[in-house]
């Protein structure tokens, strides 16, 4: 749905990506992950046929974002950074007027104005003037710009930046709601906005592409094995008698009070949780905690962000 | 031209839901009204100094010729008033759309840039005929009470009217290349005053003064104030509006370079 392929954009005295490539699939949703000033708006930007790319091609469903630009803005819908809001305006008036811009037909505007201020939540605020709206309400507005001509690709560019901890949680929600429909691309600096909506990471750093890779591939660092993190309370060599755990490949200590807390490497399945539970009840330990480690995409990304020279 | 009408709606409902329309609107009939009182009262003063002369002198005289003692320099200052206030009708066009963040929106929508820069250029020469119809309410009196020549008061106002679009591709263009509403507005008034008098830059009587003068925006309406119409002068700001035009559409396209 989305290829891009070797994209670079200079600025006067400025790389901002260099070779971008990438493709994302029909109803995927991708996460765009990097420092600030890696290159995400630019990427975005050179998607939505704001600005060309230096050099280097991108399509989006087909259509070349430089030669075929109409057909590109009409299957898109693009949230910028900020929200772009007529604050004067009423929700009502402005998402109308988006209608007539994205060229929603006549006989659908209604339509498609009623259903995209009931699922983004604005049924209440419809009469409201955004400039009076929360900075929830506003980017949720948003959102609604970015989907009433239900577009096949939703750029979404740091679509919870400056909101609070609720407000954040509704606006994954709502963006976890248009996927499958609507095949996404959503840029962040915060990681666990990417576990928590996106099936793929793609890590963006110093205008280069770091990693591309589905997430549940980062979980446990691999495809054949899960990490668990274990703390007992015993005055044994624990580490130790965990090695001899069958399916336990490795032992690595955390730091802990009294050094009783373990990351196990161990094969895939949840037996080796069960037998890692006996054996420390055989064992007499005091079990204080233990669980599969969910995702590495932190200890990733900082891997992959550090070795290519630190994040800003 | 898909857009144009949604573009243009909005940016009319914008300007009245703003207060800046309203401010330029009042502070415009203000100004207007006061200069014409003023040109009212002399040119009835001096018409009637010199019919009680003339008619003293035993001289059958009729009322002293309306145009060229008062409608002329009425427009010739309306031509000044609009010089002055057209910058602040434009200066939100294009700044405004850049702060909010809003031109993303409509570069990324599929609406063409022509189209955006048309809409805008007709919400504004709508407002400026909003004004120009008040002016001409004013001169209507004279309509009531005297008879001045019709064809004249209307190359007059042609002439307001030409000059003054030639005001707002200038303003729109400067608001084009800036996010601040107040650098356009005085931006905007001060590239529209140096066009103005662009004949004062150079020596009259040197080769480039003599172009300088060709450019100069009010060389080409003294014409028309004396109710005179000349097509020269109607190509002249014609042109005037579509370079300006061109320029802010090109400015536009440049937004994606910077």
């Amino acid at each position: 749905m989305i290829v891009a392929e070797k994209l670079t954009k200079i600025y006067p005295g400025k790389r901002a990506i260099d070779g971008v490539s990438f493709e994302v699939k029909k109803g995927e949703i991708v996460g765009f992950l990097g420092p600030n000033g890696a290159g995400k708006t630019t990427t975005m930007r050179i998607l939505t046929c704001f600005q060309p790319a230096t050099a280097g091609t991108a399509s989006i469903a087909g259509f070349d974002v430089f030669e075929q630009a109409d057909e590109v803005k009409r299957n898109i819908g693009y949230l910028p950074e900020s929200p772009p809001l007529y604050m004067e305006m009423r929700v009502r008036e402005y998402l109308d007027f988006i209608a007539h811009i994205k060229l929603v037909p006549r006989s659908e505007r209604r339509k498609r104005l009623e259903d995209t201020l009931e699922r983004c939540g604005l049924g209440d605020v419809q009469h409201r003037i955004m400039g009076k709206l929360s900075k929830g309400y506003r980017q949720r507005v948003g959102l609604a710009q970015a989907v009433l001509h239900n577009p096949p690709v939703l750029i979404l560019d740091e679509p919870t930046s400056g909101l609070d901890p609720k407000q954040v949680v509704e606006v994954r929600r709502l963006v976890r709601g248009l996927a499958g429909e609507h095949t996404i691309i959503l840029s962040t600096h915060i990681l666990p906005e990417v576990s928590m909506t996106c099936e793929r990471v793609i890590i963006i750093n110093q205008g280069r592409i770091a990693l591309s890779q589905p997430l549940r591939e980062l979980d446990g660092g691999g495809k054949d094995q899960q990490n668990l993190i274990l703390e007992v309370q015993t005055a044994q060599d624990a580490a130790a008698a965990l090695r001899g755990v069958d399916g336990v490949r490795a032992v690595e200590g955390l730091p802990s009070p009294g050094q009783r807390r373990f990351r196990l490497q161990c094969e895939l399945g949840t037996a080796v949780r069960a037998r890692l539970a006996a054996f420390a009840v055989q064992q007499g330990w005091q079990l204080l905690e233990l669980r599969a480690q969910e995702t590495s995409l932190e200890e990733t990304y900082l891997r992959v962000v550090s070795a290519e020279g630190g994040a800003h | 031209m898909n857009g144009i009408t949604a573009v243009y709606g909005r940016e009319m409902r914008s300007s009245f839901n703003s207060p800046i329309a309203y401010v330029v609107t009042t502070v415009f009939l203000l100004v207007v009204g006061l200069f014409f009182m003023t040109l009212l009262r002399n040119y009835l003063s001096f018409d009637s100094f010199y019919r009680e002369r003339l008619v003293a002198m035993g001289q059958e005289v009729g009322p002293a010729d309306v145009h060229q003692y008062l409608l002329r320099r009425f427009i010739a200052t309306l031509g000044a008033i609009t010089l002055f206030v057209l910058p602040f009708v434009t200066m939100g066009s294009f700044a405004e759309e850049h702060r909010a963040g809003t031109m993303e929106l409509l570069m990324t929508s599929p609406v063409s840039q022509r189209s955006i820069v048309a809409a805008k250029f007709l919400a504004s020469t709508t407002i400026f005929l909003f004004l120009l119809l008040l002016a001409f309410g004013l001169v209507s009196i004279l309509f009531l009470h005297g008879n001045p020549h019709p064809p004249s008061v209307l190359v007059g106002f042609l002439g307001v009217f030409l000059q003054g679009e030639s005001f707002l591709v200038i303003g729109m263009f400067i608001s084009s290349l800036t996010r601040s509403q107040v650098v356009a507005g005085i931006g905007g008034l001060g590239a529209a005053l140096l066009l103005w008098l662009a004949g004062l830059l150079g020596d009259p009587t040197s080769t480039i003064g003599a172009w300088l003068n060709e450019l100069s925006l009010v060389a080409h309406f003294e014409d028309f104030t004396k109710g005179v119409l000349d097509t020269k002068h109607v190509v002249f700001y014609v042109c005037f509006i579509f370079f300006g035009l061109f320029l802010t559409l090109r400015s536009l396209e440049s937004l994606r370079y910077r």
